[in-house]
């Protein structure tokens, strides 16, 4: 018999018992399409994750070296964990495409203010008299003056102002103690919104000052040392080569090795890593959820042997007519396969449209790749052969006589 | 010579015993005959059919199908001789019940690999040739013993087979709807020669019959049966 008209027998017979064939395949739908919705939604939540972390750097691969001292309590004045010495040297490794010294930008620097009875931390926006003007209640803004001056001034929120001096009028030219030296009010803007999220670096801080005296009386003590090394790496070299040699160098001549120790962080490493651990995970649950396709499997088994008994007869004529073992084997197992792969690619739209509409309560969309798209269609398949291929022998070992008796 | 049995014995196991139902049959039927096979339940008439119709393929002695033996071929090539060399016409019928008329008669075509497309014409012929081409599109519960009978004939002619077994065709039909599928069976075997090979319990039908067979106790006899 012709391969098309087995397919056509086997459809038929499905839709001889549409209920049951359904029902089978539910199983099959519900668990392809959990595996489906879960994988989409990993891979996107992934994809999401190492985007994250590679936009904030440069395209160019890079490894931080870094210094820990052994005394953490260690003023950082005393260190220099990198000489100039120490980054010339480096500039020469092998592979090394150039070194930043960069500090990482500190993203916000707090205060103590002493507001009449209270005190209070708060963030403060440091100003050079360059930034546009905001708006203000009262009294005017930081200007390019006050900086080069390291004029101790400061500008506050109106409700503080009211709370020390009644009004945002008032407040004009008072004083306010700020990390335990006075400052003159000479401006006050509006009160900040209620903020749920403020770690950001956008919003606006509780109070204004200039950076200049920001850093000439509460960060005078400090030195300028760098404590942290970018090291970019060439295109055509290892990261990991690299690193292994700069951790080499700074061991054995690390400006400051004898107080602490040095060490280096692979951006890419880090980030492949993260990646490792969200895929495993991802695998992980899918295959909990794969344990449902099992059940679902044994679903189809189960199908595939009533439908084998209560087609006996049939089975019978049919051999009577002419179908050889094989030929009948073939159209219970095209069956089974029918019933998992339809199953299949309706749980995958299914997946798919679970996990798109999940995804427009995440902040990031799902993933579709070509490997879960195969991926859908070989396990399908294959739960159809494996579970149908015992019931259609069953089938075709049936004794031709013993049937039509 | 169509059909030679030579010594055949049969045993049916019957737990750790074996039951012997045929005893050392020799049989010879010549292409075109109408052989008749009569003997009392249970003396094996049904059993022999069933090796004559290779769908038994379990017993000892030898046969020869157009001179050639069949006693030792595989799965495929026995259901490539039921496919095109025999039609069965058995006393339950045994129609597909999911499948309609058209569809059972197509049956036989579809696995000798016919498509489906070259068929119509042909199952068309074969049921109009029995007398219900009006009934292709029903289902064989929508049909009387007799119209069912005619479509197990259709069917067991649509490949042009050398020979009919017709296990007790009209068991279970009246009088009048026996002669009715005996007179297709007769007219097939006369215009178009097509041997047949007819178990019955009907000393009546036996006038249809050109040659006779008597099987008692798993023995063949030889000979006239007319009663
Ligand atoms: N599959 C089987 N297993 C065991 N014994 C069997 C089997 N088939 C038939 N027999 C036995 O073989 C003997 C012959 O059976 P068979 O069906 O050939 O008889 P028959 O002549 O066709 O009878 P009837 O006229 O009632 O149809 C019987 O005793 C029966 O019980
Ligand atoms: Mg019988």
């Amino acid at each position: 018999m012709k391969f098309q008209m087995l397919l056509h027998t086997a459809l038929q017979s499905l839709w001889n018992n549409k209920r049951r064939t359904l029902l089978t395949m539910l199983g099959i739908v519900i668990g392809i399409a959990s595996v489906i919705a879960i994988i989409s939604i990993g891979k996107g939540f992934q994809r999401e994750t190492v985007s994250n972390l590679t936009s904030s750097e440069s395209d160019k691969m890079s490894v931080v070296a870094y210094f820990i001292p052994d005394n953490m309590n260690m003023q950082s004045s005393r260190m220099e964990p990198f000489s100039p010495r120490n980054i010339a040297d480096i500039k020469r490794i092998e592979g090394v495409d150039g070194v930043s010294t960069e500090q990482s930008s500190q993203s916000y620097y707090t205060v103590t203010v002493q507001a009449g009875n209270d005190t209070f931390s708060t963030a403060a926006d440091l100003l050079d008299g360059t930034e546009s003007p905001t708006e203000l209640v009262a009294g005017n803004h930081i200007d390019r003056a006050d900086n080069a001056g390291k004029k101790k001034v400061v500008i506050i929120r109106q409700d503080i102002a009211e709370k020390m001096y009644g009004s945002a009028e008032n407040a004009i030219g008072k004083g306010i103690d700020i990390n335990g030296v006075k400052f003159y009010i000479k401006g006050v803007a509006p009160p900040l919104k209620p903020q749920i999220i403020s770690f950001s670096l956008g919003f606006e801080k509780e109070i204004m000052l200039p950076k200049s005296a920001y850093q000439f009386y509460f960060e005078k003590n400090k030195k300028e040392a760098v404590t942290e090394l970018t090291v970019f790496v060439k295109t055509d070299y290892s990261v990991k080569a690299v690193s292994d040699d700069l951790i080499e160098y700074l061991d054995k001549n690390g400006n400051n090795r004898q107080i602490g120790t040095y060490g280096v962080l692979d951006m890419s490493q880090m980030m492949q890593a993260i990646g490792n651990v969200i895929n495993s995970l991802t695998y992980f649950i899918s295959a909990i959820a794969g344990i449902s396709l099992l059940i679902a499997g044994v679903g189809v088994m189960n199908m595939m042997y009533i439908s084998v008994s209560e087609r006996t007869k049939e089975i019978g004529i049919r051999r009577a007519m002419g179908a050889t073992k094989e030929s009948i084997q073939m159209q219970f197992l095209l069956e089974g396969i029918l019933v998992t792969f339809s199953g299949g690619i309706i749980g995958y739209l299914f997946g798919i449209l679970v996990a798109t509409l999940i995804s427009k309560l995440l902040p990031f969309g799902i993933y579709i790749d070509i490997p879960t798209i195969l991926m859908t269609v070989v396990v399908s398949l294959l739960i159809g052969v494996v579970f149908s291929v015992m019931p259609a022998k069953a089938a075709a070992k049936k004794d031709v006589i013993d049937i039509l008796r | 010579m169509l059909i030679e049995l030579k010594n055949i014995d049969k045993y049916y196991p019957i737990g750790r015993e074996r039951l012997q139902v045929l005893h050392g049959v020799n049989l010879q039927i010549e292409q075109g005959e109408f052989v008749g096979i009569m003997g009392p339940s249970g003396s094996g008439k049904s059993t022999l059919v069933n090796i004559l119709g290779f769908l038994d393929s379990k017993y000892d002695g030898e046969y020869l199908f157009a001179g050639k033996s069949v006693s030792g071929l595989n799965d495929r090539e026995l259901s490539h001789m039921r496919n095109r060399t025999v039609g069965f016409v058995f006393q339950d019928f045994h129609l597909v019940e999911t499948a309609t008329v058209f569809e059972n008669v197509q049956m036989p075509l579809l696995y000798a690999g016919i498509t489906a497309k070259k068929t119509v014409s042909a199952v068309e012929q074969a049921l109009e040739r029995v007398g219900i081409g009006e009934k292709s599109k029903q289902k064989p519960s929508q049909l009387s013993g007799g119209q069912k009978q005619r479509v197990a004939i259709a069917r067991a002619l649509i490949n042009q087979p050398r020979f009919i077994i017709a296990d007790e065709p009209t068991g279970a039909m009246d009088t009048k709807t026996s002669a009715g599928i005996m007179e297709i069976l007769f007219n097939l075997n006369k215009e178009e020669k097509v041997t047949v090979v007819m178990v019955t319990h009907d000393f009546s039908l036996l006038k249809y019959c050109s040659h006779q067979i008597k099987v008692v106790d798993g023995v063949v006899q030889k000979g006239t049966l007319q009663a």
